[in-house]
């Protein structure tokens, strides 16, 4: 009975697989095509900025020493790209997106800047959606305003001490400019950089691809409404009169699910490996060893949708309520911005949520780490969404009339 | 038009019975709730430690400074000793730790005079500890390198007036006048003013103290709408099963369709708006009016459009994340991937999102926000009228 009820389960719930298969494939054409595509056209893979420059005549001999010196510093020159525009050309070059920022220098800015009285330089953004990497030019520019303030101060305290001494500046005045310059931008090794291995050490390619692993598994439930979302508390019980508990039909739908995200996953590992081999730019840190690893995550993630389908009993409204519950518990979990951006309490809130246990054991997997700690709380989780799922559907058939049913 | 009042004011109170719609509308607040209580807790975006055994030297004065120049962007504070630094940055507190030399003045005088940069002893005078090297730690170095220029901005100068004027640089006061001149056009002055694509001031960047989480809203929002008009695809596919709309003629239901998704994605297209307005991310009133009323009708025509080619309900719904994630990246409202590569910005081209966001400052993709609410919403409309019908 047991054995002819899983066949069933897994014949049913198999059907799913060409559509999930097909969507993974689907998304994963799309990232990779644009990234093939970026890799062809930049050969560093990341072409950074367009920033289109507007400046007169008569400052454009300075400005282009900066942009010179700009796009020859050490990681500076990956961030920026400029090209000179004119101020209408930059407008409708920035509306229509083909330039991602736009710089305007005032009139005679740097007639200006010796003469102490310039006006601030205008940076335009295209989008309305200033995101962080906003704030973090916009905090770059302080940075460029203090090495401005602290070159000018040495130009006009020369230019005074030589007012004092009845002395011409013209030209020694422009080769300290000149010399501030250069020594601004040759920074070169100043700052060493000392790696410290934590137990949960990442590299943003580990990070991104635990991060990005989770959200497809996550994402599969979706799929899962057709089948899962169907209520089927007659059958459940007239099941269960003939001797298969309700324990052991959620057991073996939750086996039979499990059986499905395991061969999506299964060829999901094959097209990696097969891209890896073939694509030279291709890399993505999964390979047999780590696949065997991380399967224990599938567990949770399937008590997770069975447990969200079986208690909305409606497959739409399961559907909405995974996505939604996935991007904000993801989002808090850091998998959009790195979590150390929120405040504590969030950090502590995200490594609790679901997303966050299965980022913690899915990451250790991939780096190599021990992985057994973060195993413990993926069974934990399963456990407890397993439980509760059981007292759910208990509850619910309870209230339906299960109990009607015993008493007659 | 007071039938059309009645059935519109019918239609939202059904509505908002629904389940997914009560979802999607209790989402804004709690986003809203959830995004104020974040800026609330949190004094910076990237916490940085610091930490100079240095105790009365420039040293301290030099921790001091960037102390001091904290802002709600990058903030730094003070680490007792190493270890400590080591451990916040371990325990993931902080982003990244830097370890400051006693004299570190000199050493960075030392650094700026070596011209050629071969004393490889004058490497790494500063150290930082991290876990990762990330966007973040190259922002924060350059925080600290232009605060070693400082400390050698003045060197700079006297090195440059002894090369030139020895004689008169050895006179008594002559260093101290030229470093009362050098201090006294110290005067931090306001170098960039950061503007929109229209040429109206970007107050977000403008203002110190703006909640940067704040920054995603309006995305997230857009992609709210496009789901609820998506939702309201759905709900059409649950009512035409049942054939609650069944007496409509045929030759109205295109019509009927897109006005069903375009009046169900109203109640969260209203809510966003007023969203928009709390949080002070709102232009003017007319600007924001007039542009998410046409958002409304292009998410509607773009929701229909789909469902013109996709008529299985499990299909389209599989379609919902994939969009919804597709729009998040890229149109975009976290990190805008378009900077780093470029051919995401042809996605954007067939997503809705992008359309609306690009518009909020410029005239011109206002225009291309209007059009493409005219194409989507027409070519469904057509689309459907003139599919060829199965027979059974």
């Amino acid at each position: 009975m047991v054995l002819e009820y899983f066949k069933l389960e897994c014949k049913r719930v198999l059907r799913l697989f060409p559509k999930i298969f097909l969507v993974t494939i689907f998304v994963g054409a799309v990232i990779g095509g644009i990234v093939m595509i970026s890799i062809r056209r930049e050969p560093k893979g990341i072409s950074g900025i367009t920033v289109g420059v507007v400046a007169e005549e008569s400052d454009i001999r300075f400005i282009d020493l900066g942009i010179y010196l700009v796009e020859h510093t050490d990681d500076l020159r990956y961030v920026c790209k400029f090209s000179k525009v004119t101020e209408d050309e930059g407008k409708q070059k920035l509306e229509s997106g083909v330039i991602d920022a736009l710089l305007i220098f005032p009139e005679n800015y740097i007639k200006s800047v010796y003469n102490g009285n310039e006006k601030p330089l205008v940076l335009r953004f295209g989008s309305a959606q200033s995101g962080i990497s906003s704030l973090l030019f916009k905090r770059l520019s302080d940075v460029i305003a203090n090495y401005m303030m602290e070159a000018k101060a040495g130009v006009y305290g020369l230019q005074d001490m030589y007012e004092n001494w009845n002395y011409i500046y013209k030209h020694d005045s422009d080769e300290l400019a000149e010399r501030y310059a250069m020594k601004i931008f040759s920074r070169k090794k100043m700052i060493v950089e000392e790696r410290v291995s934590p137990t949960n050490n990442l590299s943003v390619v580990h990070y991104y691809a635990s991060a990005g692993l989770v959200l497809i598994f996550l994402f599969w439930g979706l799929n899962c409404g057709s089948v899962l979302g169907v209520q089927e508390d007659v059958l459940k019980t007239l099941l269960r009169r003939i001797g298969l508990s309700i324990h052991k039909q959620m057991l073996l739908k939750f086996i039979s699910l499990f059986l499905l995200f395991i061969l999506n996953f299964f060829f999901l590992l094959i097209i990696i490996l097969f891209l890896q081999n073939i694509v030279t730019y291709f890399f993505f840190p999964v390979n047999c060893i780590v696949f065997i690893k991380i399967l224990p995550a599938i567990l949770l993630v399937c008590s997770f949708i069975l447990i969200v389908y079986e208690l909305f009993g409606d497959g739409v409204g399961g559907m909405l309520f995974i996505f939604f519950s996935t991007v904000i518990m993801g989002f808090i979990s850091g998998f959009f911005y790195p979590s150390s951006y929120f405040p504590e309490w969030v950090q502590y809130l995200g490594r609790f949520l679901p997303t966050g246990v299965l980022f913690d054991y899915v990451s250790a997997c991939i780096s190599g780490q021990n992985i057994f700690a973060p195993l413990i709380n993926i069974l934990l989780y399963t456990f407890a969404f397993l439980a509760a799922l059981l007292y759910g559907i208990h509850i619910r058939l309870v209230a339906s009339g299960t109990v009607k049913l015993k008493a007659k | 038009m007071r039938k059309f009042i009645i059935w519109f004011v019918l239609f939202q109170k059904r509505i908002l019975r629904k389940p997914m719609f009560q979802i999607t509308l209790l989402l804004i607040p709690l986003l809203i709730f959830l995004l104020y209580s974040f800026a609330k807790d949190n004094n910076a975006l990237i916490d940085v430690a610091i930490f100079t055994e240095d105790e009365n030297g420039y040293a301290e004065d030099f921790v001091e400074n960037l102390v001091n120049d904290s802002t709600d962007v990058v903030s730094f504070y003070i680490c007792e000793n190493e270890d400590q630094l080591r451990r916040d940055v371990l325990m993931e507190k902080v982003e990244c730790g830097y370890i400051i030399p006693p004299e570190i003045d000199k050493l960075v005088n030392e650094f700026y005079r070596d011209g050629d940069m071969q004393n490889s002893s004058l490497d790494g005078i500063v150290k930082v500890i991290t876990r990762n090297s990330s966007v973040s730690v190259k922002v924060v170095n350059e925080i600290v390198l232009g605060e070693m220029f400082s400390c050698a901005a003045f060197s700079i100068l006297d090195d440059f007036m002894h090369e030139k004027h020895f004689n008169d640089m050895s006179e008594n006061d002559a260093n101290s006048k030229l470093k009362g001149y050098f201090n006294n056009n110290r005067h931090r002055q306001m170098m960039f003013a950061f503007e929109y694509a229209d040429g109206s001031d970007n107050i977000m960047l403008n203002q110190s103290g703006s909640n940067y989480y704040m920054l995603p809203v309006r995305g997230m929002l857009s992609v709210l709408i496009l789901v609820a008009s998506m939702s309201g695809v759905i709900m059409l596919d649950g009512d035409d099963k049942k054939g609650t709309w069944g007496r409509i003629r045929v030759v109205k239901r295109p019509f009927f369709n897109y006005l069903y998704i375009l009046l169900s994605v109203f109640p969260v297209a209203f809510c966003s708006l007023i969203a928009i307005f709390l949080t002070g991310l709102s232009t003017d009133f007319v600007r924001e009016m007039l542009i998410m009323s046409t958002y409304m009708f292009l998410a509607a025509g773009f929701a229909n459009f789909i469902y013109v080619f996709i008529k299985s309900i499990y299909v389209y719904c599989t379609l919902i994340p994939i969009l919804v994630v597709v729009s998040l990246i890229v149109c975009p409202v976290f990190v805008d991937f378009g900077d780093i590569v470029k051919p995401v910005k042809f996605i954007r081209s067939i997503l809705p999102t992008a359309y609306y966001l690009q518009s909020v400052y410029s005239f011109l993709n206002q225009v291309k926000l209007f059009f493409a609410a005219l194409l989507f919403s027409s070519m469904g409309i057509i689309l459907e009228k003139y599919k060829p019908k199965v027979k059974y």
